[in-house]
């Protein structure tokens, strides 16, 4: 199959590979530079690079290939562009038979829209929503193993032939869904809304456990044993951040909004997710009586997940914003996202950006854990109890065991479970 | 030599024997009238035609201030020099609104730069508080910022707030302001009541800081703010900002020194919200706001202290309210706002205009054989057609009436709401002219086909005999700029008018004997026994509270 891939993002690095791999004709349009995401996912440029070698996949400065394409694959690169491209380019390229799959939906009843617009300039084509997960880190994975395809589409041709396109994906078990692309839609803001809902959910138990004397984490666990809650998205820490959930769950509440009977459900989850980004440094303001001023606080993690190296809306930014507006001192070492730090505080005098996690504790008070890389699981604790002036250790995403730090005489705060402050 | 001894007070005595018989209605048909008796300035639009003045009372008038040297006391005012004799200082709010570019020296020390310094402090503690930067004692952000004063470091934060809520720089500032001021301490309770000490901060402006209604109302808000942390240093620390002149005082209160900001005791406590004291305008509408609030003012300033005198608004609406209260004799004077955003404007102005001029000593010491300040209320105007303005219409007293209103509101007329909102806005100028009309014509304003019918047994109680004279200002819209020129008006007013009268209007020795009283009396009420220290009628009432208490 012919498949032209829009977009300049890790969705459509991935989706172009990808396909290509499996045997299909791919042309991407690459105007701009190859995004550091892209460049930071294990494995994908190596498939990409491949792939351009393979022929099979064609990256070109501009389209103007000649022939026909049955499937635009659309990933972030937003509609209005994509229709201009339309008008201009695509035409004469297109059977009536082609499909644009749009990965990455922004909102609910756009591909329906698109695909009005596009009839009414005589362009007849199939826009349907495949609003697939990828997760930095694991994103290869992900498109290849998918644990869901929703095909959202209005016309049962597009449904098949989308589900051919997507054949090689869907091997140990069908899991794919045929929906209506406002379904499709709809159901990947409402997957979002939900995940942000159950975050934001057990940071209320998380702050009534600690209340309560009880530890979270076992709740947590006792809680995800039952088949009706299950583990996922049940972990209690420091909030969570990344562009796509933070603006999906917007989305829905501005939509919600718009409803006479709305109460407020997603605002409360994004309000509580605000202040839980606060919560390290409400911490480590109670631990030093409100005088932070001078102290000096390492900080592991900044990214809003591991995997990756993006600090949009990461509770680290809020956490070293507050700490420096209080002139406190901030070493912090994260293993991906050091330029994005560095580009984001402007060289402050006040925030030190340095290459291990055991340089950061260097003349440190305290220690706060913002995101649970793999590498600050099992830390040198007998180093930590020498480094850490005050011996105390905030950890936002409850990953060290307060028992194993307490026994190396360091003091330790979790969200829902350690000391109380 | 007493003012009503005068070339020109005498002068006037006679122009109003010769106008008295005259009634407003048969001077308003000159055509060249309006043109004569209204003023523009910037956003301000004055008009004096429906005042009882004909252009020679005008002249006479301006013979009057010149006589009297307006300007030259005018000039001292704004160069600093000490025009508060009784307390022997200057008065010099002017100062607090001139550019950073400005410079006043006045005892070798540039007080402009001063100014600026004192707000650049205040922009700072603005910048902690709307970013979520300044936290609570057990670090969550501030989002409720409490003004605890009274008077005037009450009145002008609460007008400006109210009336500018529409520039309130929410959504991204998360600070909420309030208000409270009365000793009873039931502001205080009502908001302790729904806020979170948490999350609640406390600015206590007091310019002595030793206003006891403020302090009390402070100490119930550390009390309440002790109940959630004990710690006292902690609370006074993250809790409270401190306004005052006096430094040792907010030390002593346990005010932070980083969180203390000063004013000066050549601001007057009614002239104070260009200072400090104005920091809750600040946060309210930011200091971008703020600084626009302050160039309006200071542009009023420029033309009061350059404009000759015949063109020279608050000149004109001094001398205008000095021919109505001396030789027109009327007693009361209205403010009444046409735009609801104004609801706290005519209490602003009792203050500022009572408390300034409300005199019967001259700045000499001797006591006046002249009338001084009218007594002034008033409301929002389409509320007070609802309430007094019977008595405007019909009753036995003179009262003369400031109308005041926005020519442009609700001026987005895109949906059925916003069109509807815009005819609200033209239906409350109709009746804003109308009732001025009205006032002034009485009953002569219904068609002659339509005159009172004689035999009808209502007819004295539809009689309107009009002759009510008014002011009507209007200003382009209500804006942190037009509002800073609107208050600097009356603020100007006021002096012209003390001027005149040879009266001090930047003290106020009239509000310290009941306050020196009321301690003896707390004393006398917390003893067990009756008390027989005070006259019979003090005495009772105050046995009569402890038998029933």
């Amino acid at each position: 199959m012919r498949i032209v891939v829009l977009g300049n993002n890790l969705q459509s690095y991935v989706a172009a590979s990808l396909f290509s791999s499996v045997g299909n004709e791919v042309v991407m349009p690459t105007e701009s530079r190859i995004p550091e995401t892209v460049k930071q996912e294990m494995g994908l440029i190596d498939i990409y690079s491949e792939q351009l070698n393979s022929k099979r996949l064609i990256a070109v400065p501009k389209l103007s290939e000649s022939g026909f394409f049955d499937f635009v694959v659309v990933a972030g690169e937003s509609l209005e562009n994509v229709g201009r491209k339309f008008k201009y380019l695509f035409s004469d390229m297109l059977s009536r038979e082609s499909c644009v799959i749009l990965l990455t939906p922004t909102k609910v009843g756009e591909a329906e829209s698109f695909n009005r617009k596009l009839n009414e300039q005589n362009i007849k084509i199939f826009t349907c929503v495949v609003p697939i997960l990828l997760r930095e880190g694991r994103a290869i994975q992900d498109f290849t193993r998918p644990s869901t395809i929703i095909v959202g589409s209005d016309e049962p041709k597009a449904h098949k032939k989308v589900e051919a396109l997507f054949h090689p994906f869907n091997r140990v078990k069908n899991v794919v869904k045929s929906v209506s692309t406002k379904e499709a839609e709809f159901a990947a803001f409402a997957t979002h809304a939900m995940l942000a809902t159950r975050l934001s959910f057990m940071n209320e138990m998380a702050s009534l456990a600690e209340r309560s004397q009880v530890d979270i984490e076992v709740v947590r666990e006792c809680m995800g044993m039952d088949p009706r809650v299950g583990h996922e998205y049940l972990y209690p820490g420091c909030g969570y951040g990344g562009e796509t959930l933070e603006k999906n769950v917007e989305e829905v509440a501005n939509q919600l909004r718009l409803r006479s009977d709305d109460l407020g459900l997603l605002n409360i989850v994004a309000k509580i997710n605000e202040r839980q980004k606060d919560i390290l440094f409400r911490k480590i303001w109670n631990f030093f009586h409100a005088e932070l001023s001078g102290k000096r606080i390492a900080i592991w993690g900044a990214s809003f997940k591991p995997g990756s190296a993006r600090i949009e809306g990461a509770p680290s930014i809020s956490l070293i914003s507050s700490l420096i507006s209080h002139n406190a001192q901030v070493s912090v070492y994260d293993p991906l996202a050091s330029d994005s730090l560095t580009k984001f505080f402007n060289n402050s005098k006040q925030v030190q950006i340095v290459s291990s996690a055991t340089k950061t504790i260097k003349n440190a008070d305290v220690l706060a854990i913002c995101t649970e890389w793999k590498e600050f699981w099992n830390p040198d604790f007998e180093l930590l109890s020498q480094s850490l002036k005050y011996r105390a250790i905030f950890d936002g995403r409850n990953i060290l065991n307060p028992k194993t730090v307490e026994n190396f005489g360091i003091k330790y705060f979790g969200v829902g479970r350690g000391l109380i402050i | 030599m007493k003012i009503n001894e005068s070339t020109s007070w005498k002068k006037l005595e006679q122009h109003y024997t010769d106008l008295k018989e005259k009634e407003l209605k048969d001077l308003i048909n000159d055509e060249k009238r309006f043109n004569a008796l209204s003023l523009q300035f910037d956003q301000l639009f004055c008009d004096f035609s429906k005042q009882k003045v004909t252009e020679d009372t005008v002249q006479l008038l301006l013979e009057l201030a010149k006589e009297v040297r307006l300007p030259d006391s005018i000039s001292a005012l704004m160069q600093g020099e000490v025009v508060n004799t009784t307390e022997n200082r200057a008065a010099l709010h002017t100062a607090l609104r001139m550019p950073q570019s400005a410079s006043l020296i006045v005892n070798s020390e540039d007080i402009v730069c001063e100014v600026h310094n004192s707000l650049n402090s205040m922009a700072d503690l603005v910048h902690k508080l709307t970013n979520g930067v300044w936290r609570g004692f057990n670090g969550k952000a501030i989002t409720d910022v409490v003004n605890l004063g009274v008077g005037g470091s009450d009145l002008g934060p609460m007008l400006i707030c109210d009336a500018l809520d529409e520039f309130a720089t929410m959504p991204n500032n998360p600070i909420n302001v309030h208000f409270a001021s009365t000793m009873d301490g039931s502001q205080v309770h009502d908001l302790v009541e729904f806020l979170n000490p948490e999350t609640t901060l406390f600015v206590v402006v007091s310019k002595s800081f030793s206003t006891i209604d403020t302090l009390s109302n402070a100490a119930t808000a550390k009390a309440w703010l002790m109940q959630a942390c004990k710690d006292e240093g902690l609370i006074s620390k993250l809790h409270f900002i401190g306004i005052s002149a006096n430094p040792k005082k907010m030390s002593e209160w346990g005010i932070a020194l980083e969180h203390q900001l000063k004013f000066w005791d050549w601001v007057g406590g009614r002239f104070s919200l260009w200072s400090t004291v104005g920091l809750t305008i600040a946060l309210k509408i930011g200091m971008e706001g703020f600084r626009q609030m302050l160039a309006g003012a200071h542009s009023l300033d420029e033309h009061f202290r350059t404009s000759p005198l015949k063109n020279n608004i608050p000149v004109l609406l001094g001398l205008i309210g000095v021919w109505n209260t001396n030789f027109m004799r009327i007693p009361a004077h209205a403010i009444l706002p046409y735009d609801a955003r104004l609801k706290y404007f005519p209490s602003y102005l009792t203050q500022l205009e009572m408390e300034s001029n409300g005199k019967s000593v001259s700045v000499e010491g001797e006591m006046l054989d002249i009338e001084t300040c009218p007594v002034l209320w008033g409301e929002i105007g389409p509320n007070a057609q609802h309430a007094f303005y019977q008595l405007l219409h019909q009753g036995t007293r003179k009262v003369v009436c400031d109308f005041i209103a926005p020519i442009k509101r609700f001026e987005d007329q895109s949906s059925e709401l916003e069109k509807s909102l815009h005819d609200q806005h033209m239906l409350t100028l109709a009746n804003c002219f109308a009732q001025s009309r009205a006032l002034m014509l009485g009953s002569r304003t219904i068609d002659s086909s339509k005159n009172i019918d004689r035999s009808d047994i209502l007819s004295n109680h539809k009689y309107y005999p009009g002759n009510q004279p008014s002011t009507t200002i209007l200003f382009n819209r209500l804006t942190p700029y037009s509002l800073g020129q609107l208050i600097a008006l009356y603020e100007h007013k006021v002096f012209v008018m003390a001027h005149i009268w040879g009266t001090n209007p930047f003290d106020q020795w009239g509000v310290e004997l009941g306050k020196i009283m009321a301690v003896d009396t707390l004393t006398e009420m917390q003893k067990n026994e009756y008390t027989n220290k005070f006259d019979v009628s003090t005495n009772k009432l105050i046995n009569f509270v402890k038998s029933n208490c």
